[in-house]
């Protein structure tokens, strides 16, 4: 009990610090560029508890669900297809690894060009910019299936669907994992600089427009509930991951 | 019967070219149990690999009840040595040793009752809900073992089935395959390193030898059919065996690793 306690409560006791610190040293600021914690606080409840979700939080988190749910289907697809057919790998395995080395923020201007500045273009950018950590996990993992474990499969006359989604699937799935981990934290970061680029609402376009109108408190507000939105997917997604990839982990013999 | 006939294997064409089997033949007949013995690196488990379909041979051809084999075949079942890598470790031990037999084609009928069955041959009935990684070695050896059972065999093939296991589990294994062969009545190949082993399990012992690997010798092994692990190997015959087959094994070529029979057990 006293462990899981102290296990709880250690990465508490930075946060804690460092909010009180905060909270006093700036109690009586007057400076516009640093308004004191508790101006930030009443921002915070004024705005979006939950006033502006319908306006602002809500579409951003609609288009990057969508724009992610188009990449985590479109990429694993593809990364099974590349994985199992060596011809294909080797010949896009180069342009997999350069187009994850662009940074997906450069080609906005380009999205914006061809799809102006709705939702679509933003989807896009989420979609494009969070393709290829998933696409070359897979095609990683995809390839590092166990060949005993697909002999035994063949041997099996295991048919093609299952043989996908029943042994190579599961197989890849802690290396697929790792890339929808680093995926989800490019989907917050290019809906907000898609959004502060080019929008009309959204979180981005929030703190954008709070920032130019000087309003400063409304922007700490913006910026902590990104930080609070960024924390609550992690962490959702690591809860997720860690009931599904159990058997990873306790087979590896890794700690939890 | 399972004919190997004139199998030969070759990887690459031309000047790379490597030939692992040449013009390798033997038969096994319908519920004989056969153990083909060799060095490490003498193509056993290519010779497996081909016998059941996984890889196509390059001359020759494998011949199950007289039909050629050109694909893996219904009524074969293959188990490895490395049970910690032909098992699934996201499935229970229950949803393992139904996997083929419900995803398969054609699905077959009876799954349920087959798959009990192989559950209870191997003495797993205690560890269905549990998962690869909660069990032993020798416990994952029997899931394959079941798994296998389960695909309802006439021929059961195993690659060094018991050579990662501790020496205790191995007999433990040796006597429940036996037992197993008696209740389902099937034919086994046994791929294996290990001179005793071989002559304890088999009816014939296939000696593989040579550059590139061919069937250099057969040996029958006229031991009494109820084998026993202190009875059998007590046996002046079975030491007798041992060593001849010890023999057959160090005139084939490349025999640095095969094991020296020791007469303690």
């Amino acid at each position: 009990m006293i462990r899981i306690a102290r296990r709880a409560f250690l990465p508490l006791i930075v946060p804690v610090v460092a909010i009180t610190l905060w909270w006093f040293a700036l109690a009586n600021s007057t400076s516009i560029y640093y308004p004191p914690l508790s101006t930030i606080a009443d921002s915070f409840r004024h705005l979006w508890l939950f006033e502006r979700w319908p306006s602002d939080v809500l579409p951003s988190l609609g288009r990057m669900a969508i724009g992610f749910l188009i990449s985590l289907v479109g990429a694993t697809a593809a990364g099974v297809v590349i994985g199992l057919t060596p011809l294909l790998r080797r010949a896009t395995e180069p342009y997999v690894e350069f187009l994850r080395a662009v940074p997906p923020a450069a080609l906005l201007p380009f999205f914006i060009l061809v799809l102006g500045i709705g939702d679509e273009m933003k989807i896009a950018v989420v979609a494009f910019g969070t393709t290829w950590p998933i696409l070359a996990n897979t095609i990683l993992g995809v390839r590092s299936v166990d060949a005993t474990l697909l002999d035994t499969m063949r041997s099996f006359r295991i048919g093609r669907a299952q043989m996908i989604f029943r042994v190579i699937l599961p197989s890849a799935s802690p290396q697929i994992s790792a890339g929808i981990r680093t995926s989800l934290g490019l989907a917050i970061l290019l809906i907000v600089v898609s959004e502060m680029v080019a929008s009309t609402n959204g979180v981005g376009y929030f703190i954008l427009n709070a920032q130019r109108l000087f309003q400063i408190p409304a922007m700490w507000s913006g910026i902590i509930l990104l930080g609070l939105l960024g924390v609550t997917v992690n962490l959702g997604y690591s809860l997720i991951e860690r009931r599904a990839l159990r058997w990873y982990r306790a087979s590896n013999k890794l700690e939890d | 019967m399972l004919e190997i006939d004139g199998v030969g294997l070759t990887y690459g064409t031309g000047a790379a070219s490597f030939t692992v089997l040449k013009d390798l033949s033997f038969t096994v007949g319908d519920g004989e149990f056969v153990s083909v013995v060799g060095p490490s690196g003498s193509g056993k488990t290519t010779l497996l690999r081909c016998l059941s379909g996984l890889l196509p041979v390059t001359t020759g051809a494998v011949r199950l009840q007289g039909t050629k084999v050109t694909g893996p075949p219904t009524s074969m079942a293959l188990v490895f040595q490395d049970y910690s890598r032909s098992l699934m470790p996201w499935l229970t031990v229950r949803r393992n040793v139904e996997f083929p037999l419900k995803s398969s084609k054609p699905r077959r009928r009876d799954a349920d009752a087959a798959v009990e069955r192989a559950i209870n041959a191997v003495g797993l009935t205690t560890a269905v809900n549990k998962y690869p990684w909660q069990l032993s070695g020798g416990m994952q050896q029997r899931v394959a073992i079941a798994r296998a059972l389960a695909y309802q065999p006439s021929v059961l093939v195993m690659d060094e089935p018991f050579a990662s296991v501790d020496a205790q589990t191995r007999f433990e294994l040796e006597d429940l395959l036996l037992s197993i062969r008696r209740e389902f009545q099937m034919t086994v190949v046994f791929v294996t390193h290990d001179i005793d082993e071989a002559v304890y399990l088999s009816d014939r012992v296939v000696v593989m030898g040579g550059k590139p690997t061919t069937a250099k010798e057969t040996l029958a092994i006229d031991l009494p059919d109820a084998r026993q692990q202190d009875r059998t190997k007590d046996m002046p015959r079975f030491a007798h065996l041992r060593t001849e087959l010890y023999r057959m094994l160090r005139e084939s070529p490349s025999t640095a690793s095969i094991a020296t029979p020791v007469n303690s057990q």
